[in-house]
């Protein structure tokens, strides 16, 4: 695997792009067959305009295209250089996060985005698996990981200001272009293979169902390695839009300011952060002039919470989203006008997407009932990468992703979610599988039985990890919590460690995961 | 009942430096933000800590960069809470 970290220096003042209000419409992505010359084609037309702005300056279209032209020709200039290749990337939102991502698109790569905060065992164990035959980082994201790979740096964007020759990738339509990993129910990580087609089709759809037009400005702080996070920046690229990247934004009150200062036109979150900016970001305080609309997905967001948020930005339209990377990104939408007529529900599929409740033998069942919520339409994955057996027990011949998640639909074809299927947990947009923890537990205290169970709480959910001796001797509480903090992401690492005697089994002698959520609201409520 | 300053912000300190390696070397003036150890997760959960172990509940205000900059600073905050009554 051949290391490449990318460099750049911010684009000169005078290079800086205006906006212009043009009549700009966007290409027809129903026809299209390569994500990356879709890109190149609206990157041309829009060569001015800003397509990411930061804090520091902003990056117009013709950035973009020249940056990714740059990592194209580093890409194609590797010895034995071959389509199909895997290029990995592990890079936080910035302008460097595109450039990778459609050159290797034009390179005739896969992309397969990691976080850049993955925790180590997990990153070897997805490079174990799709074998990268390049990595792209930056420095400041690279970090200091130990490797004996070659190391080269790019400078970014190419120094030659005249015309740069359009690449013509060959690959196209179900052709894999990216690889998006997820826990599968099992826990192990699966690659979940996007095509080109699935890419496009999606983004065709959310812009069909939202309303983003190419004076858009969006501010991001979904990370582009996400699902969710993608389809933000698919969806807002392929219109000549704008994404807007201020850092962080940890604190809630700084994610309103910025809408303000920044002039967004929309924010997209998951249900956590809608959690905070209510309680603490003084969200509807002073009215964001800008603001056409926020949206939610990646998870359950209360109702009341929902209304609120509604209330709040007001002419603004607030829109309940639901997706899963398996279908690219996002398949149902509710109309804002229907929010409070129809309590908790999803929505409606958006156009291009077929939803349907189906039964154990694969039988559609009538409005009311519940049963697994499944989907179709362009945007369903290929498959699992090199999982024919975990592909096969979610995607059907006909084409009918099951979802994992059980839904009922009403008489007026709206769908309402009513948990999982299986044991994955959804922590701010991350699924997360119980397993993830206890096994990274159990391979280092091979003694000791660990079960990770899930507490729901208003600011979101969590982990319990609950601790039994295998064998008498005692567990080694202080041990496994360091363990934890070093090697799971914040969103995995347990709030609690609980030591039992003996875990609760049920009548199968399986362990009582629902005995065990029970002793959750002892452990967690301190008595007052 | 306020409780005792050096009390109060080795029971931060630890709650801060169990969140991972990088938190672990955490001291009362640790630049939390300009470090990065502060991520919009650590945040909630520091706030609920505090909230449940202090019996107080924050408001907008209260959440911003200055205020949980440091432990140093996170410590002035709750102890100006418990010592002024709210609504």
């Amino acid at each position: 695997m051949d290391i490449v970290l990318l460099q750049r220096d911010n684009p000169m003042a005078g290079a800086t792009a205006t906006a212009v209000r043009d009549a700009y419409h966007a290409p027809a992505l129903t026809t299209a067959a390569n994500l990356g010359t879709a890109f190149l084609d609206v990157a041309r037309e829009r060569a001015n305009h800003p397509a990411v702005e930061t804090k520091a300056c902003a990056f117009s279209y013709d950035w973009m295209l020249r940056a990714a032209d740059c990592v194209r020709r580093q890409l194609c200039a590797r010895p034995g250089h071959a389509a199909g290749a895997r290029v990995v990337l592990q890079l936080a939102n910035s302008p460097e996060y595109l450039a990778a991502f459609y050159g290797a698109l034009l390179a005739d790569c896969i992309v397969v985005p990691l976080p850049v905060a993955l925790e180590a065992s997990r990153r070897e164990k997805i490079h174990e698996l799709c074998g990268p035959d390049v990595l792209i980082s930056r420095a400041e994201d690279f970090g200091a990981q130990r490797t004996d790979a070659a190391i080269a740096t790019l400078r970014l964007p190419a120094d030659n200001g005249g015309e740069i020759a359009l690449a013509a990738p060959r690959r196209q339509g179900r052709d894999v272009a990216m690889l998006l990993f997820t826990s599968g129910s099992t826990g192990t990580p699966k690659g979940v293979m996007l095509s080109h087609r699935n890419l496009l089709a999606n983004a065709d759809s959310i812009l069909r169902a939202l309303p983003i037009s190419a004076d858009d400005r969006a501010l991001v702080v979904l990370p582009f390695c996400h699902a969710f996070g993608n389809s933000i920046l698919q969806t807002h690229i392929l219109t000549g839009a704008t994404l807007l990247l201020h850092g962080a934004l940890t604190f809630p009150g700084s994610i309103v300011e910025t809408l303000g200062e920044f002039r967004a036109t929309s924010f997209s979150a998951v249900p956590e952060v809608y959690g905070m900016v209510l309680k603490y970001g003084r969200l509807g305080e002073r009215p964001l002039q800008t603001l056409r609309y926020m949206a939610v997905a990646g998870g359950e967001l209360r109702h009341d919470l929902a209304t609120q948020i509604a209330d709040r930005i007001a002419p603004a339209h607030f829109y309940m989203m639901y997706g899963q990377c398996e279908a690219t990104a996002r398949l149902a939408l509710l109309p804002p006008k229907e929010l409070r007529r129809r309590r908790g529900s999803i929505g409606k599929p958006i156009p291009g997407v077929e939803l349907a409740v189906r039964d154990e033998a694969d039988r559609e069942l009538t409005p009311g009932a519940v049963g697994m919520l499944c989907a179709r339409g362009e945007n369903v994955m290929l498959g699992y990468w090199d999982s024919p057996a975990a592909t096969a027990d979610v995607l059907r011949d006909d084409g009918w992703l099951q979802t994992g998640d059980l839904a009922h639909r009403d008489e007026d074809g709206y769908f309402y979610l009513h948990g999982r299927a299986n044991l994955l947990v959804k922590v701010q947009g991350h699924r997360v599988h119980p397993g993830e923890i206890e096994g990274m537990v159990e391979a280092g205290f091979p003694q000791t039985h660990a079960v990770a169970i899930p507490v729901a709480r208003e600011e979101g959910t969590r982990f319990i990890l609950f601790l039994a001796p295998r064998d008498g001797r005692a567990v080694d509480v202080a041990q496994i919590r360091a363990t934890c903090q070093r090697e799971l992401p914040s969103y995995k690492l347990p709030l609690h460690f609980e030591v039992l005697d003996a875990l609760p089994l049920t009548s199968g002698f399986k362990v009582d995961r629902a005995a065990l959520s029970l002793l959750v609201p002892r452990i967690t409520r301190p008595v007052a | 009942m306020t409780p005792d300053r050096h009390q109060l912000e080795a029971d931060l300190l630890e709650f801060v430096r169990a969140r991972g390696e990088r938190h672990a070397a955490v001291t009362s003036l640790t630049d939390l933000i300009e470090s990065g150890l502060l991520d919009s997760l650590l945040l909630v959960d520091l706030i609920l800590h505090i909230e449940e172990s202090c019996g107080l509940r924050f408001e907008s205000d209260d959440i911003n960069p200055s205020n949980f900059r440091n432990m140093s600073a996170i410590v002035n905050l709750v102890l100006g809470q418990l010592s002024v009554p709210r609504r």
